[in-house]
């Protein structure tokens, strides 16, 4: 069944509706042990349809997913929602208007075929070619997503974003070293528009690491620079989930409301979720509401939550841009923003295990240093790791740096981040 | 469906192919959560889709997609890819192929989740939610049900028609507990699950492992911090799991040793562990990590790792089992029909040992007893991990202390096996989880025994 003519049927059956609809052409090509190993090809479509009923003056609400649409599908949907119950609040969904469009679309992309792939992996294998190191996996990916939202208040907006990453991870031969790294834009990376290649960094980066030395305790530097492969992750876990609007309601957060202009963190750092820029920005989010820049935390002052519409409206603020279709909220790419300056002699975090094991309402983390480094300006000296256990807030609190260049990266657009922490 | 069929083998076998397959895959599932007593969300999701894998010369081309009008065109680009990558790849590259089976199957059930009404399925995690509504110091409670059917079916250029319909089904808790300690209010949480293959009566099972979340979070919440250090450590049936699985499993994986990414590479007849150490994968029975055959028509089997303390091999999908030149395991799986089957694991256990629990808390003088996990990480190539444990307790003189909180392990994974110097006397359904791979996602579990190490690296405060 046509999308258009679904929608149609369903508004006559449903008070209110939200749908997507997603198409997605994707190639791939992995390499083993610097050999190319595979090629594959997806082509596929899926609908997501959230419906709300009313009962009485309350509504009820149901999600569901689905790659085929078509009558039956409309009569379990509406089987679902009546079975649903009432929901403690609902004001609607978002209305029509005029989006400032986000274009996240290149062509070349679509024009990218399996022989140019084969070519940028050949380049790659070239590069991490030398006899102490293993290409041991790589792969690239590129592809379209073509997406249609279609709410019951009269909004059909519909995108097209391409996408492209590469990815290559090295192991020197005798295991004592190893590195993974990616590159990922909506565009097309090659040389002209990156600077560093991936082959030629990963394999500098694993041989430098081959030399790591152990290290008293007493010789590790207070001042700690988180990169921002580890400040990226630590904050996804142990820390950003306080900042969702529905959780600060529900008591699931380390705030409340009535911690809004408070000072909770260093005054010289500011963290935005911004919905507006970014390889992977969007013009909407799942919901249909146009996406922003919202101000979490302002010169170390809480100042805000994300929400998607309905939290928002039971919170007597604007939604955020940040809803998902069924519901929950998601983040943008964060962005921490700091006039603090570099600092020179540092132990550089590079790289940790068990991030995701933190506890985010606590905001505790205990991980597994698996690449650091000792810095002494410019130069940096590879070092074998050990446990940290601290708390993210804490980290926050004590930041006394920021290192390194501005770059986006891991759903992050931050420079490193250097904090005093005591062992 | 069988013209569809009927009508892509014709044209793989027209073509000049070494090896090729279909897979079709249906899948439906509904799940209920609630939070704080009321119904949270309800959902639905039906998915379906089909893949063609194909073997020309030395390439291998895979296409996937859902719109079976477009399925020729998949087929014929899968064999394209496969011809392009023979061209520009020198390697040799092969499939393991066998006798052809033809087997339709089916999880046995009591109920059968699609007779249960979603009112049903409602009611059950309203009683869930009923069930901790005195608990005083709950700060919120989420309880899930969630159950998915799937409609497997394969077909190859061996002759091979299989067919199967597993039924999964899981339930669980989330629950958040709060109390003022030394004036600041302290927030902790615990989360127990129960799944398998099964039908609607696992539900009843459920009950009792709220009744562990309740206790353990309640615990948790006059839970003091560990110094972190070197102790004897007793890891309960979920941490071992989350060691023998991250630690070992991957380790033991043949495109990980393939990869040159495995500190277990070439260690196939070394002693790892003493000799009361068995480690085996099992695709066998009605666990979370079951079926019937994997996704490349490989019957489900128990893979033998390690034996007295001795690494027997290593787990293999059917292009790993090529490249060794030995039989496939059943461990090619893929998280949905649009992935291409790697090697995963499904049951990952230590075989029972002799040992009494209260034995091995009554041989330690000063030590952990560790419970549960809240994940972990591996390096498989260095072999070293960070697993953090839900919750402990300390151990004294023989006997069982104070509970602790906010614990990891970490070593290395060689280390580690051969510290077990102790293994309980009986095998504890593990927490039903999800194991991710090269961007996929599949369940698997560990029915594992306690064990006990004789140091284990241990971080706290």
């Amino acid at each position: 069944m046509e999308f258009d003519k679904f929608t149609k049927i369903l508004s006559k059956k449903v008070d209110e509706f939200i749908c997507i609809k997603n198409e997605e052409i994707s190639k791939n090509i992995e390499c083993e042990v610097s050999k190319i190993t595979n090629m594959q090809s997806d082509n596929s479509k899926s609908f997501i349809i959230t419906t709300y009923m009313k009962n009485g003056k309350k509504y009820k609400k149901s999600s569901f997913k689905t790659d085929i649409i078509n009558e039956k599908v409309i009569d379990s949907i509406i089987k679902l929602t009546k079975s649903s119950d009432e929901l403690k609040y609902h004001y609607g969904i978002p209305d029509k208007k005029e989006f400032k469009i986000i274009k996240r679309f290149d062509q070349n992309i679509l024009n990218f075929n399996f022989e140019d792939g084969v070519t940028k992996l050949n380049e790659l294998i070239k590069e991490t070619k030398h006899d102490e190191v293993i290409l041991s996996s790589a792969d690239i990916s590129w592809g379209m997503n073509k997406s249609r939202l279609i709410n019951s208040n009269g909004v059909d907006f519909e995108s097209k974003d391409t996408n492209y990453s590469m990815s290559a991870s090295v192991v020197t031969k005798d295991k004592n070293a190893n590195y993974y790294d990616y590159i990922t834009d909506y565009k097309l990376i090659n040389k002209n528009n990156n600077k560093v290649s991936l082959g030629n960094n990963i394999l500098k980066k694993v041989l430098d690491l081959k030399k790591a030395i152990k290290i008293e305790k007493k010789d590790i530097p207070k001042n700690v620079e988180f990169s921002k492969e580890v400040l990226s992750s630590l904050m996804k876990y142990s820390f950003l989930s306080n900042f969702k609007g529905k959780n600060v309601e529900e008591g699931q957060s380390l705030f409340n409301k009535d911690n809004l202009n408070e000072k909770i963190i260093n005054e010289n750092l500011s963290i935005i979720n911004n919905g507006r820029d970014g390889k992977f920005a969007s013009t909407i989010d799942g919901e249909g509401t146009e996406t922003k820049k919202t101000n979490l935390i302002e010169k170390g002052v809480l100042k805000n939550y994300i929400y998607d519409f309905n939290t928002a409206k039971n919170n007597n603020v604007e939604p955020t841009g940040s809803g998902t279709i069924n519901g929950g909220t998601s983040f943008d790419r964060i962005d921490i923003e700091s006039n603090l300056k570099n600092i020179d002699n540092t132990l550089i975090i590079d790289s940790v295990i068990g991030a995701h094991t933190a506890n985010s309402l606590t905001t505790d983390f205990s991980v597994q240093i698996d690449r650091a480094y000792i810095r002494d300006g410019e130069d940096l000296k590879p070092i074998k790791g050990f446990l940290l256990t601290n708390k993210m807030i804490d980290v926050l609190k004590n930041t006394c740096g920021m290192n390194s260049k501005l770059e986006e990266k891991y759903g992050f657009k931050t420079k490193n981040l250097v904090s005093k922490i005591s062992f | 469906m069988i013209k569809m069929e009927d009508k892509i083998i014709k044209y793989l076998e027209k073509s000049d192919i070494k090896f090729w397959d279909i897979r079709f895959e249906d899948k439906k599932s509904q799940n209920v959560t609630t939070w704080n007593g009321k119904i949270h969300n309800i959902s639905e999701a039906n998915s379906q889709g089909y893949s063609i894998r194909v073997l020309y010369k030395n390439g291998i081309g895979f296409a996937t997609g859902n719109n079976y009008d477009m399925i020729m065109n998949s087929a014929q680009d899968a064999l394209k890819m496969a011809k392009a990558l023979n061209e520009n790849s020198k390697n040799k590259r092969g499939i393991y192929s066998d006798n052809p089976i033809k087997d339709n199957c089916e999880t046995k059930v009591k109920t059968n989740v699609e007779d249960i009404s979603i009112e049903e399925k409602k009611k059950f995690v309203l009683e869930c939610s009923k069930y901790v509504e005195n608990e005083k110091n709950l700060e919120s409670s989420q309880f899930v049900y969630s159950d998915s059917i799937k409609q497997k079916k394969y077909f190859n250029s061996e002759g091979s028609e299989i067919k199967q319909k597993l039924s999964y089904v899981y339930g669980g808790d989330n629950l958040v507990a709060s109390k003022l300690v030394n004036g600041e209010k302290r927030i902790e949480t615990y989360a127990s699950r129960t799944g398998r293959l099964a039908g609607f009566e696992i539900t009843k099972e459920i009950f009792s492992k709220i009744d562990e979340s309740i206790k353990n979070v309640n615990l948790l919440l006059n839970a003091k911090d560990l110094k972190s250090g070197n102790y004897e450590v007793i890891c309960d049936p979920t941490l071992t799991d989350v060691f023998i699985h991250e630690a070992l499993g991957h380790a033991c994986e043949a495109d990980i040793i393939d990869q040159g990414d495995s500190c277990l590479e070439n260690k196939t007849g070394h002693k790892l562990a003493k000799d009361i150490v068995n480690v085996y994968d099992e695709g066998i029975g009605n666990t979370w990590g079951s079926f019937f055959y994997d996704d490349e028509g490989i019957k489900a089997q128990k893979t033998c790792l390690i034996e007295n303390g001795i690494l027997k091999g290593y787990m293999h999908s059917r292009e790993t089992a090529w490249k060794h030149n030995v039989k496939p395991t059943g461990n090619g799986r893929s998280e949905t029909v649009k992935n291409i089957p790697i090697v995963r694991m499904r049951n990952t256990y230590i075989e029972k040992g002799k040992d009494k629990f209260e034995d091995m808390i009554s041989s330690i003088k000063k030590g952990v007893f560790m419970l549960g996990s809240k994940g972990g990480q591996v390096d498989t190539a260095k072999g070293t991990y960070q697993f953090s444990a839900k919750m402990g307790f300390k151990i004294e003189h023989g006997e069982i202390g104070d509970p602790i909180r906010e614990v990891s392990l970490s070593g290395t994974t060689l280390d580690t096996l051969s510290n077990i110097e102790m293994i309980g006397n009986k095998r504890l359904e593990g927490f039903p989880g999800f194991c991710g791979k090269g961007g996929q996602s599949v369940p698997v579990i560990g029915n594992n025994p306690f064990i006990k190490l004789s140091v284990g690296n241990v971080g706290g405060k």
